[in-house]
């Protein structure tokens, strides 16, 4: 295919932060390979007609996570105890980044969303919004409240 | 710790790995459109199947309903033709030849009549009666006439349903029938009975033999009436009353009519008006 080479180029540029980027929304290192897996296959088959290959990659990957936390089976389910994130026990010492990054995982999955989106991903807040679909308006109140979450969570761990 | 948006931008980056591969991804997205592929088309197929099995069951269920009126088109005819041959005896030639077309009655040296037994009806439907093995005749009172005798009072005094015409030879041999029912034989009984021609002065031979046999729309038998020709003109009478019209008026709905000869100087008794 001759688009083959331009996809390539595509993965060898944005796959390493599209994957920590799925990483970070699943909390999960297996589940965020394959959600980044999925939004790029999803890519690919659509490559000749995407105008914005980037921003097309990072709405499926959110719409496909948000979508999967949606299914019971598949979903989420809430527990008291915060699952381990993935690569921490690699880590001898428990530090701040790893304290955020298993409090990001208590959050909910739109609010996670838009906390990778603004923060990782450094989107803006139209670009957010666009991006999941939602009003700038939603994004700002969602993104307000993660950070409390996160402070409060944050404060009462420290 | 209360986490400023710096120290959350670099907890989010830490630990970011390699990205995937590209040739694992592509190769899963061909699989996958391959898969797709295959799923289409065998929703394709199962949908052209159920679509050639249907066009299939209507074709046949349409031939079956074709061939189905064609059975009852053409078996009025054969059942009336039977009629009129067991009316008329060993007589005369055949009258059973139908093409089927039309719903017309009868003989096959006639042509069909638009209305047949199959045409549209508004009545309730009734069985031609059938035909005598000779015409009809009536001897008028005093020679009979327009406005003799009762002569212009109603030929048919009830709605009628069906009409059968019987047609026969100059020498009484039985011919065939045609049929006209519903509204169209209503609208002949009217017009014949609006008539107010007068007979004609020009008598000719009576070649025409007809008599038409009317039903009424309660299913009764009414009374016969006799169709004698003249020059371009036909009379029509059920003993009583008698009404002169133009030929054209019974051909139009027989399709054709006897030859007529003109004779000048010979009439059939009745006085020239």
């Amino acid at each position: 295919m001759a688009d083959d080479a331009a996809f390539r180029a595509f993965v060898e540029t944005n796959g390493a932060v599209l994957q920590h980027a799925a990483r970070l929304l699943t909390g999960d290192h297996h589940r965020g390979e394959d959600l980044v897996q999925t939004a790029l296959t999803r890519l690919y088959l659509k490559w000749d007609r995407v105008d914005a290959p980037l921003a097309y990659a990072r709405k499926a990957m959110v719409t496909a996570h948000i979508d999967s936390t949606r299914r019971k089976w598949w979903g989420e389910r809430p527990t008291e105890v915060l699952p381990e994130v993935a690569g921490s026990n690699e880590m001898s010492e428990i530090d701040e980044r790893d304290e955020l990054r298993r409090l990001l995982g208590g959050l909910a999955p739109r609010e996670r969303a838009v906390v990778v989106l603004r923060y990782y991903c450094d989107l803006s807040e139209q670009e957010t919004a666009h991006t999941l679909g939602m009003p700038v308006g939603t994004v700002k109140s969602t993104c307000s409240r993660a950070l409390a979450r996160l402070r409060v969570e944050a404060g009462v761990v420290g | 710790m209360s986490p400023s948006e710096d120290q959350l931008r670099a907890a989010l980056r830490d630990g970011e790995g390699p990205g995937p591969d590209a040739n694992h991804l592509i190769g899963l997205a061909v699989d996958l459109r391959r898969e797709r592929r295959v799923r289409r088309n065998r929703v394709l197929g199962a949908v052209g199947a159920v679509v050639v099995v249907g066009g299939v069951a209507i074709g046949i269920a349409k031939t079956n309903g074709i061939n189905n009126e064609n059975a009852a088109g053409g078996m009025a005819p054969k059942a009336a033709g039977s009629q009129a041959n067991s009316a008329r005896g060993a007589a005369t030639t055949s009258t059973n030849q139908n093409d089927g077309t039309g719903g017309g009655v009868g003989g096959a040296d006639v042509p069909s009549v638009a209305g047949g037994p199959s045409g549209g009806s508004n009545y309730a439907e009734s069985k031609p009666p059938a035909c005598p093995s000779t015409p009809v005749r009536y001897a008028l009172p005093g020679g009979g006439g327009t406005d003799q005798f009762g002569a212009s009072s109603a030929l048919v005094d009830k709605p009628v349903s069906t009409l059968t015409f019987c047609l026969y030879s100059a020498s009484d041999a039985y011919l065939g029938s045609r049929v006209l029912d519903g509204a169209a034989a209503q609208q002949f009984i009217d017009r014949v009975n609006a008539s107010t021609d007068k007979v004609a002065s020009t008598f000719c031979a009576e070649e025409r033999n007809q008599t038409i046999l009317p039903v009424a729309t309660d299913g009764s038998d009414l009374t016969a009436l006799a169709v004698t020709g003249t020059c371009h003109q036909v009379e029509i009478t059920n003993g009583t009353a008698v009404r002169y019209v133009p030929d054209a008026v019974v051909d139009q709905v027989i399709g054709a009519s006897a030859p007529v000869t003109p004779t000048p100087g010979l009439n059939d008794g009745s006085p020239p008006r």
